[in-house]
Formats: structure tokens, C-alpha cells, sequence
């Protein structure tokens, strides 16, 4: 068969279809642009988010690391050097802390010395202000002006010194140090890194789990389970050592198949968009391609004509929605960023994110899409012959009218109201062509899901942050004094005075002291030898052995604390325990609790046995505890000794000791995160002669600390949220107009018949609530199951799932209003023509 | 005296396409007696359908008054004319404009219900009997044949008893065999519901089977046989 040159003519064709109807073509183009224009901006939204949620980890963990080790050997040291996945590794070694200074006597500052790699590359990031230079010198220190204020001084600059009274391992002394740098941003603020030189002179051995920190970054972004695995196996970790993966590491390939789950969702939702409005336009044209069958185009002309005709369409689209994408992503989002005020550090420098790919990706999947879902209604065009083409109505389905559904039922009840009629006519609209109605409702619920999806994980990311004590106070105070080495300089801050004050702060509905004894648990065979046997054992560098002999003649030099706790304490306690214990029996003092201490201990190992305790120099007063089993909640920790801290009802230690000193008050406001309250507490603590030794933790603090790690990660993840929904609601106005459009005849015929215009209006947003209705099923169902699924695989705080009402409650009310207002809308629209324009188009 | 079913004066209907003006009535007056047959003929483009649409009250004049079963359509609103056609309007066009997604029985019925009322279900039956679509009444119109489809329009425009019934070109889409039978049910029907019938047609032959013939040509009323104006 000789080749038919038709090229120029379908060319020409195609391009003057396009023209001539021009809203059609520019609803199908704003179609692909839409979706080319959601694909990018979430796509790169997305990437910057997700550099922010890595710079959010880089802040919280004070530095760029994936994992990090406690104590690293010689022989572990040349392991990393030798691993070719290892990018960079730092020591970060805990040099001792500021003991006292002549402003304060409680400061809790550190003294830390990072080696050249950790201060120059991981922590970097985490900086947002540098001044000066790390130190050298044995006696320079780089400060913070956190910590200089918690040692009680202001206004010390680069140059200056300072004298203060430090600790490090067993020396204590007095010392002037030069302030060679300060540094501002996040990480472990309260801290005064110190020169190599002078960790050194401390003694300390990074190779000691107590001192050395080990920073580890790797060079892959995924780490899988098993690599980590394979990692930790090769680091031939002592019993004392640990090693942990940071959360976004350790979830890597969770987070990405979040990733992957999420940008499948936004397909999904492209591609319905494009679909629906392709559909509805080439079936609304296929009186026009039986014209075109009649005067003698081959089906295979027809196909190439659609073809180029969604070629057009789809290279304008997809230049725009390009485009608009990068208008939206590059002018918009970094102006709102720079609206809201948010400040970007050197290190944590972040600009929208782009990358050839996503570009690509793009073009690629809506390209595709647009072939998809042009193949099928070209196929309906074909398949039409030309006399079918004339009598052709978009949505009528022949395999419907074969059924009779309720009529009998209708008949035989006589009378049909005509609210009643209305209504039935609307359900047959959604039933009669089932896989239209499904598109409708599925792409509207994919935008919902989407965002049902995002809002749960950005809602989870907020919440997950500020629950960090175990009975969940708003404030923890605690006593400064207790970190003091001395016995006698550990004292009562918090005496009844203070509590009663506490107590009548308005807005506190509850305070919870904790209150402690010194003590000494003397040696025995039975629980006390295998105790220490075993702590030495995790713990220590030198054999039980060695010091046993001592614990046993000197109990004194191995303190510890008995810890009382109230009912309350007891209970939460009491229900996150392995094996319950008898209330009863430990609020009268029968039975104790024990804190496990990170030891390799079972329940089984120490119940049925016995604790005795004395009191710290004194001997002869003592008191024995049945144990009831062991708890791994460090919230209830006083001083950490060798010897377990020994849990037990607040009465018993004010029994045991004379005056227990409060080392803890928990504080529950009457309101969340009210900083009035707030404010009030600590002016109370500020007046107190003890003023200076407390310190506090809040959730209003942490929350704070929390959000300024986060930069305007919020403001992201909400952007995509509504980019989705606004597309998702898009797609359905999108879908519905060109539906009732396709309709308009058969609607004036029913006019022509004396349906009124309310009465229309009436079933077409009967039929939009139907949808929405619809809509929801599917997110309750399928949107509510994947949403889980992506939340758990990206859940690595371990929060609850928990579906945040207020976006949901808005999207749905959202949504119905859309539903209710698109087809009075699109009625408004159909209906300025008049019915007799229909008629005439029913008539040709 | 006999009174008049449907009566116009001076109607005209003019639209603008491009620069021009088209006149499709041009002062139209028109009278239809109770319970009288009458046939509108001309040819394509003469304002035949016009004028039905504007008895029938889907389309507004330009001028001139319209006056069916006593009442004044000019005044009204679009809510009152759906009302006023599903009362007292019963149209039969000429592509049948069955609604596809209900059987025969509701499409006849669906303007009763619309309007609330309780469907006289006696009625109903007697008019699917005459028509001959008894054995019908559960089918969907995508089921029958062109006449069927047409006998059961009908049989929908007699549903709600209406004043008058306006039927545009019904055996436009038939052979001519069940063009003659439905137009001879037509005719059974309005006498035997005593109904008043305005026909459009182009078809002489069809015309013939009318009380009356009235042409229309350019717009405007030209005197026939039988002529009542």
C-alpha cells in the first residue's frame, strides 16, 4: 500500500481544533498543567522538606552524624579508618564540668573536647554563628553565651578570661580560662569545649565509655537494617560500649518507602485529573470524530489526530505547570519563608531544593499520563461508528437500562414525593455509570488522603517532641545541689515553704516532689554481691574483684539513693512494669523497686530476694525491702551510684531519713503550655534564697527549642498539604463541570418537561454530596490504612497515630461546601444559555 | 363561543447573529381553540419551532403577548414557567427526549412526580393501554424502537393532563409506516383525553391529519385552509 501523506492535514487539523474550541482545549490544558505544576512543586517541596527534617536531626543532635558510640579502642578506631562507607568520624569526649563559679555554685556546665574533625565538619551544620577560634591552648575554652550566663556571667567576650572551679575525673580545681571563641546555634549549648591539650592533662580516655563519644557519618543516605547490623557486629562493641544509629538514619529506607508512597499518591492524583477532563472531552467530541468518520477518516487518522491534538495540549501544559512550579517553588515559598522571619544559619543554609531529576520526572510521568489517558477515550472515538456517533450521550451506559432497579418498588408505593424523586434521580446519576462516579470519588480522595496523610505525620511531628518526662509534667524543676560532689553541699531547696508557694501559683493544678535519702547498701551474699558483680561487669574497667573487698569493709565509699516516690508515680510505674507489684504492699513498704541501671538483669534474677539499706554513716540504722522487680525508668533516679537506686513510697523514705531532700518537683499545669503560669513558677523560684541552684525543664522551653530546629519545616509540609488538597478539590471541580457540561441536554430536556431550576440545582448537589460522601468512605478506608502505613514506616519517634481532628473536620466540612457550591456553579453556568440552545443541539 | 386554548398577539421574536438581525416571528398573531387539532407548517428556518417554543414557554418574545389557558406567560419567571409547563404543558419533540436512565413507566410519570402530585395510576394505565405500551412499561427507552420511544413521549405529555400539547416535528426521526401510526395514535389520544394539539410539521401528509393547518412563512402567519385567527 503506497504511504497516505496526511501528516500536514491532521497537523493543521489538530491545531484548529484546538483553536476553535478554545474552552475546552484550556480546561484540557490547565489539566496537564495542574498536574505537571503538582508533580514538580511537590516533588520539589517535598525534597526541601525533607532536607529540613534532616537539618531539624542535625540540630537536635548537635551535629551531622549517623551514629554515634560510647568509648571507641585503638583497635575500633582503625575499624572506621578501614571502612570505606565511613565518610568522617570525630571523637566528642566529655572533659570533666564546671563545678563552681564565684557567681554560682550550681552552673551544669559542661567541659568538652572535640577533636578537629567533629568541630570543623560534624558539628558545623549545627552552627549558626562562629566567633573566633577553637581552642589550643590547655587554658582557652569556646564558649556559649548560654553558658557563661549559667555560670553567672554577662558580657564576656573572645579575649577574655574567666576563673572557675572545674572537675575532671578525680582532680578538682581551680583554673582561669581564656575565652578563645564563641559559638551560637544548636547542639550541646551548655558546654565549654576545651583544647586537646587540656583533655590530656585531665586523664580521661576517649577509649572510656564514660568520656568518649565517637561520631559517625557515613557516606550512604540509606543505611538498611542489615548494614547496620554488619556495622556494629565489625565494631566488636565491650560490654560497656554502645552504639546507636540516629533516628533518620536507623529509618532510612522506612522514610523512603514514606517517600515513595507519598509521590505515588500525587501520581495517582495526576493522572485521575488528567484522565477525567481527556475523557469528558474527547467523548464530548465524538459527534465530531463520526462527522469525520463519515466524510472518510480512517480510524487510524482519527488516533493520529488525537494524538497530535494531546501532544499540543500536553507540551502547553507541561510547560506551564513547569513553570508555575518553579514560580510557586523558587519566588513564592522562599518569600513566605522570608515573610515569616525565619532565620537560616550558615551551616543549615537552606534554599528550595532542585534537581535535574525532578524535572525529568515530571515530563516523564505526565507525559505518560497524558498518553493513558488519551489512549482510551481515542479507542471510544474509533470504535464509534459514524451513525452511533450522532446519537452519542458521554454518559449514557447501555448495560444500565437492562436492569430495573427500584421501580416496582416505587410503583407499588403509588405516591413519589418529588424531594423523594429527585433524590433517586441524583443516586442514578452516580450508579448508572459506576466507573465514572469511582474516578469522581477516587481523585477527590486521593487529594484527601494526601492530605489526611501529611497533616497526621506533620501533627505527630509537632506533638512528638514535648513529651519528654515519664508522668508527662509541663515543668520539672530540679535541685542543682544534687550534682555537687560533697555530701554537705547537697541541701533542701525545695522545703515546704517553696512547695506551699508552688502550690498557690494560679493556673498549677499539681505538683509531684520526689525526694531521696543517701544511703549505702551493705554487701551480701545473696542479691548485694551479685548486684555489684554484675554492674562492675557493664560498667567498669577493673574487676569486681579488685574493689569487693573494700565495698565490704566500707559500704560508705559506694553510696546510692533510696527513692521515694507517691501513688501516683507508683501507678504509672506500676503499669509499664514487666510483672505488676502489689500496690498495697509497696505504699506500705513491704516491697521496692529497683532501677535496672542499663545491667543485664531479669526480673527473674532478683525477685523473691531481699535489699537492705543503711543510712548513709549510720550503720546500724537500717531497713529491708522485699524486691517486687525491676524498672527501667530513669525519671526516678536521684544519685546514681554502684549499688541500685532502691524505689519505694514516699512515706518509707520519710520514715528511713530525717529530712529526705526533694531533688525533683514535677509540675502540671491547669492549661498546656501556659506561659503565665510558667512565668509565675519561676518568679517564685527566682525569689527563693536558693534561687540560683535550681534549674528546670518545660515543655513551653522544649517546644521553643523544638521549633527553632525545625525552621519553617511546618510551613512546608502544610504547603504541600494544601497544594494537594487544592489540586485534589481541582480535579473534582474539574471533573464535575465537565460532567454536568456533557449533561446539559439531557438537563434541559427534564426543564423542557417542568423540572424547575431549583429543583435541578437540587439533584445536582444531591449528586455532589453523594461524591463527597463517597470521597470520605474511600479516605476513611483506604486513605485512613495508607496513611498508617507511610506514618508508621516514617514514625521513628515512636508517637501514637493519632488523626488530627481539626484539618480533618476543615477538610471535610471543606469539601462539602465544594461539593454543594461546584454544581449549583456549573448550573449557574449551563443555565444562562436557556433551555431552547439544548434543545436544538438534542434535535440536530 | 368557543374559547381560544392558546392565543398570541403581535409576538415577535428577533435575534442578533453578527451584524445582523433575524426575524424568525415577526408579529405573529395566533389563535388555538379547546380541544382543537391544529398543524404548523413551513418550511426549515420559517419560526415554526419558535412559536411552539414560545407557547410552550421555553423561550421569551421579543415583543408581543402569549396567552395559554387564560394565562399571560410574558409576566412570568423561569421558576413559574417550569411549573406552568409541567402542569399545563405536555411536549413531545422530535428525538423523543426519553430520559435514558428511566424505564418508560417513570419517564411517563416524571413530570407528575416532579410536581409532588399523586400519580392517578388509573390514568397512566389507560393511556400505556391506548398507546400500546402496556407491555413496555418496565422497558428502558434505549430498548425500543423509534415509534415506541414517540408513543410513549406521548404517552408522558398526556401523563399530567395537560392544557394543551405541543408537538415538534414527532415523526421527524420515523419511516413513514410508524410516523402515520403514531400520528394516528395522536389523534385518538386528543380526542379521546380531549386534548388541544398544536403539530409542527414540514410534512404535508401529516398535516392533513389536523382540524386545522395553519402556515407559517419569514416569521409570519400566511391564510390556509381552515384558518382561525
Amino acid at each position: 500500500m503506497l504511504k497516505n501523506n496526511n501528516t500536514q492535514v491532521l497537523k493543521r487539523m489538530a491545531g484548529r481544533s484546538l483553536k476553535s474550541s478554545r474552552r475546552q482545549s484550556a480546561t484540557m490544558i490547565l489539566a496537564v498543567l495542574l498536574s505537571a505544576f503538582m508533580l514538580f512543586s511537590v516533588f520539589t517541596v517535598g525534597m526541601t522538606y525533607f532536607k529540613m527534617q534532616r537539618l531539624q536531626n542535625i540540630r537536635l543532635g548537635g551535629g551531622e552524624y549517623d551514629a554515634i558510640m560510647y568509648g571507641v579502642t585503638d583497635e575500633q578506631l582503625s575499624t572506621c579508618r578501614e571502612n570505606p562507607d565511613i565518610l568522617r568520624f570525630g571523637v566528642h569526649a566529655l572533659s570533666g564540668y564546671i563545678d563552681e563559679t564565684e557567681y554560682d555554685n550550681t552552673p551544669e556546665v559542661m567541659l568538652i573536647w572535640a577533636d578537629e574533625t567533629c568541630w570543623n565538619e560534624i558539628m558545623a551544620p549545627a552552627r549558626e554563628r562562629v566567633e573566633g577560634r577553637y581552642p589550643v591552648e590547655e587554658d582557652e575554652v569556646m564558649v556559649t553565651e548560654y553558658a557563661l550566663e549559667k555560670c553567672g556571667f554577662h558580657g564576656l567576650n573572645v579575649g577574655d578570661t574567666f576563673t572557675a572551679v572545674y572537675g575532671a575525673g578525680a582532680v578538682k580545681c581551680e583554673k582561669t580560662f581564656r575565652i578563645s571563641g564563641i559559638w551560637e546555634g544548636f547542639g550541646e549549648k551548655s558546654a565549654f569545649y576545651v583544647s586537646e591539650k587540656f583533655y590530656e592533662q585531665t586523664g580521661l580516655d576517649p577509649a572510656d565509655v564514660a568520656s568518649g563519644r565517637f561520631l559517625i557519618d557515613f557516606r550512604q543516605t540509606l543505611i538498611s537494617q542489615e548494614e547496620q547490623d554488619t556495622f556494629i557486629d565489625s565494631m566488636k562493641l565491650g560490654k560497656q560500649q554502645r552504639l546507636f544509629f540516629t533516628a533518620d538514619s536507623a529509618f532510612s529506607i522506612q522514610i523512603l518507602t514514606g517517600i515513595a508512597g507519598l509521590a505515588l499518591v500525587t501520581c495517582l492524583c495526576a493522572y485521575l485529573l488528567i484522565y477525567n477532563i481527556m475523557y469528558l472531552s474527547v467523548a464530548g467530541n465524538i459527534r465530531y470524530y463520526g462527522l469525520l468518520q463519515t466524510i472518510g477518516m480512517t480510524g487510524r487518522q482519527i488516533c493520529g489526530l488525537i494524538r497530535r491534538q494531546m501532544f499540543l495540549i500536553g507540551g502547553i501544559g507541561l510547560a506551564g505547570g513547569v513553570l508555575l512550579g518553579s514560580g510557586v517553588s523558587f519566588l513564592v515559598v522562599p518569600s513566605v519563608v522570608k515573610s515569616l522571619g525565619i532565620h537560616m544559619g550558615k551551616g543549615g543554609e537552606i534554599a528550595v531544593s532542585f534537581h535535574p531529576l525532578i524535572l525529568l520526572l515530571t515530563l516523564l510521568l505526565t507525559g505518560i499520563t497524558v498518553c493513558i489517558a488519551g489512549r482510551k477515550p481515542a479507542k471510544t472515538a474509533v470504535m464509534c461508528s459514524p451513525m452511533e456517533a450522532l446519537g452519542f450521550r458521554p454518559s449514557a451506559d447501555v448495560k444500565r437500562r437492562g436492569r430495573l432497579g427500584g421501580s416496582r418498588h416505587l410503583e407499588r408505593k403509588g405516591h413519589v414525593s418529588s424531594s423523594a424523586r429527585i433524590w433517586r434521580m441524583a443516586k442514578e446519576q452516580i450508579t448508572k455509570d459506576k466507573r465514572k462516579a469511582g474516578i469522581v470519588m477516587l481523585s477527590l480522595a486521593a487529594g484527601m488522603s494526601v492530605f489526611l496523610c501529611i497533616t497526621t505525620i506533620l501533627t505527630s511531628q509537632a506533638r512528638r517532641e514535648y513529651n519528654y518526662n515519664f508522668r508527662d509534667f509541663d515543668m520539672v524543676v530540679k535541685n542543682g545541689t544534687m550534682r555537687k560532689e560533697e555530701q554537705e553541699k547537697r541541701v533542701q531547696i525545695f522545703d515546704q515553704t517553696v512547695l506551699d508557694r508552688l502550690d498557690a501559683v494560679e493556673g498549677v493544678s499539681e505538683t509531684a516532689p520526689l525526694c531521696y535519702a543517701e544511703i549505702t547498701v551493705p554487701w551480701e551474699p545473696e542479691f548485694a554481691d551479685m548486684w555489684m558483680r554484675e554492674f562492675y561487669e557493664t560498667w567498669m574497667n577493673i574487676p569486681y574483684e579488685d574493689e569487693v573487698e573494700e565495698y565490704k569493709e566500707f559500704p560508705e565509699n559506694f553510696g546510692s539513693s533510696l527513692v521515694g516516690i507517691s501513688k501516683a508515680d507508683f501507678e504509672a510505674l506500676n503499669a509499664v512494669s514487666e510483672e505488676p507489684v502489689d500496690e498495697a504492699e509497696f505504699l506500705s513498704g513491704k516491697t521496692c523497686l529497683l532501677y535496672r541501671n542499663g545491667l543485664e538483669l531479669k526480673n527473674s534474677d532478683v525477685t523473691g530476694k531481699s535489699v537492705t539499706c543503711a543510712a548513709y554513716g549510720d550503720r546500724a540504722h537500717t531497713r529491708t525491702f522485699d524486691i517486687g522487680g525491676l524498672v527501667d525508668v530513669n525519671d526516678y533516679t536521684a544519685l546514681l551510684g554502684y549499688p541500685p537506686t532502691i524505689i519505694v513510697s514516699e512515706n518509707v523514705v520519710k520514715e528511713f531519713a530525717d529530712e529526705p531532700i526533694i531533688y525533683k518537683i514535677g509540675i502540671r499545669y491547669r492549661e498546656e503550655y501556659d506561659a503565665k503560669t510558667e512565668a509565675a513558677i519561676l518568679s517564685v523560684l527566682d525569689a527563693d534564697p536558693h534561687g540560683k541552684d535550681y534549674s528546670y525543664e518545660s515543655r513551653i522551653e522544649m517546644k521553643r527549642e523544638v521549633e527553632k530546629a525545625q525552621g519553617n519545616m511546618m510551613e512546608i509540609g502544610i504547603g504541600i498539604a494544601l497544594i494537594l488538597a487544592l489540586i485534589g478539590i481541582m480535579n473534582y471541580v474539574n471533573t464535575f463541570v465537565g460532567n454536568i457540561r456533557s449533561r446539559r441536554v439531557e438537563i434541559a430536556v427534564l426543564e423542557s418537561i417542568g423540572m424547575t431550576g431549583r429543583q435541578v440545582k437540587k439533584m445536582l448537589i444531591l449528586e455532589g454530596l453523594l461524591y463527597a460522601g463517597g470521597a470520605w468512605v474511600i479516605t476513611g478506608i483506604a486513605g485512613t490504612a495508607v496513611t498508617y502505613k507511610i506514618y508508621q514506616s516514617m514514625n521513628y519517634a515512636g508517637t501514637g497515630f493519632v488523626i488530627p481532628a481539626v484539618p480533618c473536620v476543615c477538610a471535610a466540612v471543606i469539601s462539602v461546601l465544594i461539593c454543594v457550591s461546584v454544581p449549583a456553579a456549573a448550573y449557574r453556568d449551563i443555565e444562562r444559555k436557556g433551555i431552547v440552545e439544548y434543545i436544538k443541539t438534542a434535535s440536530l | 363561543m368557543e374559547s381560544n386554548m392558546v392565543e398570541t398577539r403581535g409576538l415577535k421574536k428577533y435575534y442578533r447573529l453578527g451584524d445582523n438581525v433575524v426575524k424568525a416571528l415577526d408579529g405573529v398573531d395566533f389563535a388555538v381553540r379547546e380541544q382543537e387539532f391544529v398543524a404548523v407548517i413551513g418550511r426549515s428556518g420559517s419560526g415554526k419551532s419558535t412559536l411552539l417554543h414560545m407557547v410552550g414557554g421555553l423561550d421569551t418574545p421579543t415583543e408581543g403577548e402569549v396567552y395559554v389557558a387564560g394565562r399571560d406567560l410574558s409576566g412570568m419567571t423561569k421558576e413559574e414557567l417550569a411549573v406552568f409547563r409541567r402542569r399545563k404543558v405536555g411536549f413531545i419533540f422530535q428525538n423523543y427526549n426519553l430520559v435514558p436512565d428511566l424505564n418508560i413507566y417513570e419517564n411517563v410519570v416524571l413530570p407528575i412526580e416532579l410536581d409532588g402530585k399523586r400519580v392517578d395510576r388509573e390514568f397512566v394505565e389507560e393511556i400505556l393501554e391506548v398507546l400500546k405500551l402496556t407491555e413496555k412499561r418496565e422497558a428502558f427507552p434505549g430498548n425500543l424502537s423509534g415509534g415506541q420511544q414517540q408513543r410513549a413521549a406521548i404517552a408522558r405529555a398526556l401523563a399530567s393532563k395537560p392544557a394543551i400539547i405541543l408537538a415538534d416535528e414527532p415523526t421527524g426521526n420515523l419511516d413513514t409506516a410508524s410516523g402515520h401510526d403514531v400520528m394516528g395514535l395522536l389523534k385518538v389520544v386528543a380526542k379521546q383525553f380531549q386534548q388541544t394539539v398544536v403539530l409542527i410539521t414540514h410534512d404535508q401528509d401529516i398535516a392533513q391529519m389536523a382540524d386545522r393547518i395553519v402556515c407559517i412563512e419569514d416569521g409570519q402567519i400566511r391564510k390556509g385552509r381552515g384558518l382561525h385567527a
